[in-house]
């Protein structure tokens, strides 16, 4: 299949859908893994995996930034293998939203800090205030660097973003 | 596209408009109590984010 970046390439280039951009733009791919290549639960498989991986987390406390990623994706797991929301929710203690939630509040009020914790990329954006857009441009630009941690799993410093919100 | 997937790619401007969206309905279902579902679309969020990083940030 070849359309893509480099047709889109082409029409700004010749200007024939819109005004000629002095700069290409820049293009994210997005592969599409097929069922073939995910692990398919069963509901009863995926259930247990959410209750041991919950179990955990609260033992580890929600401090374990790893334990909560563990958790999480059997949240996505145990959703996939046709678990309801509701059922989902009554399994969780928390959502593991507190980030979330803090991080909102800190918007609206623009006082409190960034607690200890790291901030997966989601509650980054939200805590930073700064649009998608610019977020993005910061990381690309390795203007801000995210923790890497193991599964090339990405998070982010309070601090990095508190800096950022201060614009120190 | 083949039987193993395929590939699509959209500008940083088309990938940032869309986590600005479900980040929008996160927020809105997180307000409504919808915990799970919020959540949900977060994790979505953090794949496309963390795809629009880059594959060396």
């Amino acid at each position: 299949m070849s359309t893509g970046a480099a047709t889109q390439s082409r029409r700004h280039a010749t200007g024939v859908f819109g005004p000629v951009l002095s700069r290409p733009p820049t293009y994210v791919m997005m592969t599409y893994v097929t069922q073939f290549e995910t692990e398919q639960l069963e509901s009863g498989e995926a259930r247990r995996r959410l209750i041991e991986a919950e179990t955990e987390y609260q033992r580890a406390r929600s401090d374990d930034y790893v334990a909560r990623l563990i958790r999480d994706s059997a949240i996505v797991d145990a959703h996939r293998s046709g678990l309801s929301s509701r059922e989902i929710s009554e399994l969780v203690g928390d959502m593991g939203q507190p980030n979330v939630v803090r991080a909102r509040r800190r918007a609206v009020t623009r006082r409190e800090i960034v607690p200890d914790g790291l901030l997966s990329p989601a509650d980054a954006l939200r805590a930073s205030g700064l649009s998608a857009k610019d977020f993005i441009d910061l990381v690309r630009q390795r203007d801000l660097r995210p923790v890497e941690l193991a599964g090339s799993v990405r998070a982010f410093r309070p601090e990095d973003i508190e800096h950022l919100r201060t614009g120190g | 596209m083949t039987e193993q997937g395929g590939s699509v790619s959209f500008t940083l401007e088309e990938m940032a408009a869309v986590i600005e969206d479900l980040m929008r309905i996160a927020d809105d279902l997180l307000s409504a109590g919808d915990e799970v579902n919020a959540f949900l679309l977060d994790q979505v969020v953090n794949t496309l984010l963390d795809r629009a990083f880059g594959g060396d940030s």
